[in-house]
């Protein structure tokens, strides 16, 4: 995969990033719409995503396979800028791969964060995993 | 109706889809976008192969893919009347993966199949559909990290009270989609071009949020399930979500 590998990430997440949340199930992207559970924090307050601008499609599958799942359906692809506007931040820890980051500070209030998942649900956009 | 696939039984889509919807008093782009077909509470049922209305042949197929909504005309879209296909870019947008998907296609043409030999299954009102789903989720998402993540499985707190919540939503509502959450819960999301309302049950907690994108109005709740739908939810759903 080596012709496929695109420039290493710097230290801090851009705002003009792109960045994939991979999806296992066509139930959170079904009809064309990205159901806000997508961008739902695991119970350490986290949002698992990696940091695909300039990557190939080929390359970001190839990521998606080795280091997250081979069974992904497609994935959520949002910019940088729009995570950081609702007060979110990174910490692009590189584990288990160079391009993973966490997206944390997550709202504790309940309702507030739903409306978050909703804004952000709405300005990404969908990609298909190719046949 | 003679059950065959010949173009003579079909007037054309888009006066299927409108009988339909006004026989049901549905929303003709819910019924249009494969989603599941029914408002909430109205007496349309779903058929697991087909049901005739007005004349004409819906499949509602459970395939290998999603639970979807088929008309004969779609079969029609993909194929010219010699049986060879169609030029791709003739195709609704909507219905262009189907062209390509052998497993939907053969899904497709089994659910017409089974309903002209008259083997239909009755999977009950929308209501009843909803919460198999809840109980299929429950089922399979029963292990740490079923989304590739760090989900922990949906806790049997989460899937009562979306069970009762279900059993609350107000009759002759549009249809939602629900999803498992990474947090052992459950999330409806209802959703159209300007607005949306989505709700999140954790455990016995439910949070509810609505935009309305032009309008920019924003409502949102959060309490303890105590046998009843929140108040503010409720209004909500009837004055933005009514068909």
């Amino acid at each position: 995969m080596n012709k496929l590998r695109c420039v290493h990430p710097r230290h801090y997440v851009d705002k003009q990033e792109k960045l994939s949340r991979f999806v296992t199930d066509f139930e959170y992207i079904k009809n064309g719409n990205i159901n806000q559970s997508v961008f739902k924090a695991d119970k350490s307050n986290t949002l698992s995503v990696y940091r695909t601008t300039r990557c190939k499609p080929k390359y970001i599958w190839y990521l998606c396979e080795t280091y997250f799942n081979a069974q992904a359906v497609g994935r959520v692809e949002i910019l940088a800028a729009d995570i950081l506007e609702k007060g979110l931040d990174f910490n692009p820890d590189g584990k288990p791969h160079t391009r993973h980051a966490n997206i944390i500070k997550w709202n504790t209030n309940k309702p507030d964060d739903l409306r978050i998942r909703q804004e952000l649900a709405r300005v990404s956009k969908i990609f298909r995993r190719p046949e | 109706m003679n059950g065959t696939l010949d173009a003579n039984t079909i007037i054309n889509r888009n006066n299927f889809l409108s009988t339909l919807a006004t026989q049901q008093q549905t929303d003709i782009s819910q019924i249009s976008s494969y989603g599941r077909t029914n408002a909430i509470g109205n007496d349309y049922k779903f058929k697991s192969a087909a049901k005739l209305i007005g004349g004409m042949t819906l499949a509602f197929y459970i395939g290998s893919i999603q639970p979807q909504f088929f008309g004969k005309t779609m079969l029609q879209n993909l194929y010219t009347e010699n049986g060879e296909k169609k030029n791709f870019a003739h195709l609704p947008v909507r219905e262009q993966w189907l062209h390509n998907n052998k497993a939907a296609l053969e899904s497709v043409k089994k659910g017409l199949e089974d309903s002209y030999q008259g083997r239909v299954h009755y999977l009950g009102d929308f209501s009843q559909y909803l919460k198999n789903l809840v109980h299929d989720y429950f089922e399979s998402r029963n292990n740490e990290g079923w989304d590739g993540y760090d989900a922990v499985p949906l806790t049997e707190v989460s899937k009562n009270t979306v069970l009762a919540l279900i059993g609350l939503l107000p009759q002759g509502i549009k249809q939602t989609e629900i999803v498992p959450t990474p947090s052992g819960g459950f999330g409806f999301d209802w959703t159209e071009a300007d607005k949306i309302l989505s709700i999140d049950v954790e455990n016995a907690e439910v949070s509810w949020s609505f935009i309305n994108w032009e309008t920019k109005q924003k409502q949102s709740g959060y309490e303890l399930y105590k046998g009843n739908l929140p108040s503010g939810l409720k209004e909500v759903l009837i004055r933005e979500f009514a068909v």
